[in-house]
């Protein structure tokens, strides 16, 4: 009797390590972030009953280029939305899918008509910037929320704008290598809506120190630091500085000797 | 009757026969396909097989690959691995087509040649940022051992990055420079000299002795030779001239302090702080060199020209430096590679000159890509890193083809050196600003042609009238832009969900992990990038509008 309950107990352990080993989900994530979409699909389908199938299957009715139907995903993105059963580790995802891709086909009128105009968007972001304010979400969603806002023609709308993202920037807690996109948005629109270099670069030096993980655009940005510098805020010791470090990290980029020129006319010598 | 059965008889055996050979050339033909479908060889399962596909059909490209394709083979070997590699060329003419059927059919070359859109290559080719920042191990024991892969090329892979999708789905094999190409003989029998031109007013006055030489021995030359029919020689004259005279502007207008952009030299020419004569300077120097092209010349394509140089009929052609070993080769007199001369003191925009554009950094070519359904990833993928290796990649392009290398730290000799990217000025190219897409490019060489064949009195003049008159279309254009900007934001929210969603996975190795992290920091970076150029297409529109009403 001893030995078939430990053989009973020694086969149940088998096959729930055998159920836990295989993970559906798993597979399903996999081919989405493939962006292998058709098989994603077949996947959900699989688990259309579950949270995540839902999910994945509603975001590749949008984005599956060969079978895309947005207003269709839409809709299936706004009933994850309102399932207050849905897992709270799936909850950030719904909602910034929903919030976004409401926001984009309101800028698409001509295709989309009203289909999202229900969605009160930036409502949604608010939720996320309150209930996440340290996740990369979060981080997205407060240049979605405010890339429209700020370049608006109201001063006072924009000011507003300027001031939330400043908000965010400085009351954020997670990991600060998040923020380097932010800093580039605020540096763009710094320049783009006020003209103001100086806070322009501050953010721009920080997004360059947080690191930038494409590499042109760090090379680019590298540049304009110094070239900031130099034309905008009249500082040739910092500007002399900058291209420095651009040289030291981009000897043989095709802006090197450009900058090489700029020293030598700053009167700089090795 | 029985000479009836025996024949009834024979003729039976042969069908027989003849359904059993047919059955066997079935089996063996499926057997064919299955193999080759799992990326075997034919007869040994193996053999692993890989397809390496372009449309290079230039002197000493496949030569050079055949070879680097046997040291690769030779490698895998001793390793214990049988590996095949198979080169496929197809022209150009009809690569286009054979490239999206080989995609769309599934079954693609595993490292090929890149073209393409850029949702093109999202959809259809793996990318690479995650390999990108290790060091190539086939540089070991060379001058870039431990170097981060993406840092050994000349361009450090920008050419490779697609900017839509920040993502880099190809490297190259190859640089190369604009240069001219000089029938010494011609030269030396038309001018008594062989002098060779440094300005822009020598090099003309060189054209017009040519000229008249052939008028003189009857013998129909043209000065200037041209690819007209894909006008590439208009381009590249265009954006050389534009840049001699107006690169200083990227010091001094751009709003962003990068380069300046249709944005910034649109606003500045509304302003009145450049002058429309300076910006149109180059359009009077290319209407200038075009009366020493040949009649027809539009019509004229790169073969063509080609064929008339090695007969000894054009003096002069400027060209990339892909066609370099081919003009020298196939030619029966001496040819020289000079720079294309630049403006020089004895010319009227002298007052403009700037210098000569650098090209230090130019961006490398011959992007070759791994497609998404390759069959062996991992194979084709070592066999691309083993040619942008230094030691390969110089064979490939140096010894063999005669083209620049791609990666860095190679001395070159001979012809060769004179192909070598140029200091210059130490000034970054600047762009020619009076067209936007594609339509809008075309009208302007169209104008362009006009302008030299009628040989139009005032080019400039000539040209702005016709530049203002196409205002309308070109605000449809930028119209087209802003909404293939708007379809990048939805492109730049499934790349977002897709890395967010890929972290999801409860078994997700490290280094697959860091892949999404660097493919979602890209990508986030790639929005307001997106932003950026929007808000710059917007702009150029409401700038072109108001030059249209005259109104500042």
């Amino acid at each position: 009797m001893k030995k078939l309950k430990l053989m009973l107990a020694l086969a149940a352990g088998v096959v729930i390590t055998a159920a836990a080993g295989s993970n559906p989900s798993d597979e399903m994530f996999q081919a989405y972030s493939e962006q292998n979409f058709s098989t994603a699909k077949k996947l959900a389908l699989k688990q259309k009953d579950k949270p995540a199938g839902k999910l994945i299957y509603a975001l590749c009715l949008i984005h599956d280029k060969e079978s895309q139907d947005i207003p269709h995903g839409l809709k299936k993105l706004g009933e994850l939305y309102r399932d207050s059963n849905l897992p709270e580790a799936l909850k950030i995802q719904v909602e910034l899918a929903y919030a976004r891709v409401a926001q984009l086909m309101q800028d698409r009128r001509d295709i989309y008509g009203n289909a999202a105009d229900g969605v009160k968007f930036n409502d949604i972001y608010d939720e996320i910037i309150k209930t996440s304010p340290d996740s990369l979400e979060a981080c997205y969603t407060i240049v979605y929320k405010n890339q429209p806002l700020i370049e608006s023609s109201d001063a006072a709308v924009s000011a507003k704008a300027f001031r939330d993202v400043e908000t965010f920037l400085k009351s954020f807690k997670g990991d600060p290598k998040l923020l380097g996109p932010v800093h580039l948005f605020a540096d763009y629109e710094y320049i783009a809506v006020k003209k103001d270099y100086k806070l322009a670069l501050g953010h721009l030096e920080t997004a360059v120190a947080l690191g930038i993980a494409n590499p042109m655009l760090e090379q680019d940005n590298m540049f304009r630091i110094g070239r900031i510098y130099q034309v905008k805020l009249g500082d040739n010791q910092k500007a002399i500085e900058a291209y420095n470090n651009f040289l030291k990290k981009y000897s043989s980029s095709n802006r090197a000797p450009i900058v090489e020129r700029y020293l030598e006319e700053l009167g700089y010598k090795k | 009757m029985a000479d009836k059965n025996e024949e009834h008889a024979g003729s039976s055996k042969f069908q027989k026969l003849g359904l059993i050979l047919a059955l066997a050339f079935y089996l063996v033909s499926i057997i064919m396909v299955v193999r080759i479908q799992k990326g075997g060889d034919i007869l040994d399962k193996n053999v692993k097989t890989i397809t390496f596909a372009h449309w290079q059909l230039e002197d000493g490209f496949r030569q050079g690959f055949d070879e680097a394709i046997k040291l690769f083979e030779e490698y895998k070997a001793k390793q214990g691995q049988q590996v095949k590699v198979i080169q496929t060329t197809v022209p150009i003419q009809g690569y286009g087509q054979w490239f999206m059927t080989q995609l769309v059919g599934g079954a693609p070359a595993d490292v090929i040649e890149l073209l393409g859109t850029s949702d093109i290559r999202n959809q259809y080719f793996t990318p690479l940022s995650q390999y990108i920042g290790g060091p190539n191990p086939f540089n070991q024991g060379t001058p870039l051992e431990g170097v981060p892969w993406k840092d050994t090329f000349e361009d450090d892979m920008r050419a490779g990055l697609d900017w839509n999708y920040a993502e880099y789905y190809g490297v190259g094999v190859c640089i190369h420079t604009f240069r001219m190409y000089v029938n010494m003989d011609l030269l030396q029998k038309a001018t008594g000299s062989r002098k060779l031109p440094k300005t822009l007013t020598e090099w003309l006055n060189i054209c017009e002795k040519m000229r008249e030489y052939g008028k003189k021995v009857g013998k129909p030359i043209i000065p200037i030779g041209v690819r007209g029919f894909d006008r590439g020689t208009l381009s590249q004259l265009l954006g050389y001239y534009q840049s001699q005279i107006n690169a200083d502007l990227n010091d001094t207008l751009p709003e962003f302090c990068t380069d300046a952009t249709a944005t910034d030299i649109l606003k500045a020419l509304q302003e009145g702080k450049i002058s429309k004569e300076r910006q149109l300077a180059a359009i009077n120097i290319v209407a200038e060199i075009g009366k020493y092209f040949c009649d027809g010349f539009p019509s004229t394509d790169l073969e063509q020209t080609k064929f008339l140089f090695f007969a000894g009929n054009v003096g002069f052609f400027p060209e990339g430096t892909w066609n370099a070993f081919s003009m020298i080769n196939n030619s029966p007199f001496e040819v020289e590679i000079i720079d294309v001369p630049v403006i020089g003191p004895d010319h009227k925009y002298s007052k403009y000159f700037v210098g000569r554009p650098s090209e230090q950094g130019v961006g490398v070519g011959g992007l070759f890509g791994i497609p998404k359904a390759a069959k062996h990833f991992d194979l084709a993928f070592e066999f691309l890193q083993f040619i942008t290796s230094w030691k390969i990649n110089q064979m490939t392009m140096v010894e063999h083809s005669k083209w620049l290398a791609a990666v860095k730290k190679v001395k070159y000799s001979g012809i060769m050196e004179k192909m070598q990217p140029l200091p210059g000025s130490r000034r970054s190219n600047i762009g020619f600003y009076f067209g936007f897409g594609t339509k809008s490019w075309k009208e302007i060489y169209e104008t362009l042609e006009t302008l030299i064949i009628n040989k139009v009195a005032d080019p400039q003049e000539y040209f702005w009238k016709d530049f203002i008159s196409r205002i309308p279309d070109m605000h449809d254009e930028m119209i087209e832009m802003i909404e293939n900007e708007k379809r990048n934001m939805i492109n730049i929210e499934t790349i977002r969900s897709a890395s967010a969603l890929g972290l999801k996975q409860r078994e997700l190795s490290p280094a697959d992990a860091s892949r999404l992290q660097i493919s979602s920091q890209m990508n986030f970076e790639n929005l307001i990038s997106r932003y950026k150029s929007t808000r710059n297409i917007i702009l150029t529109d409401q700038l072109l509008g108001n030059m249209k009403t005259g109104v500042k």
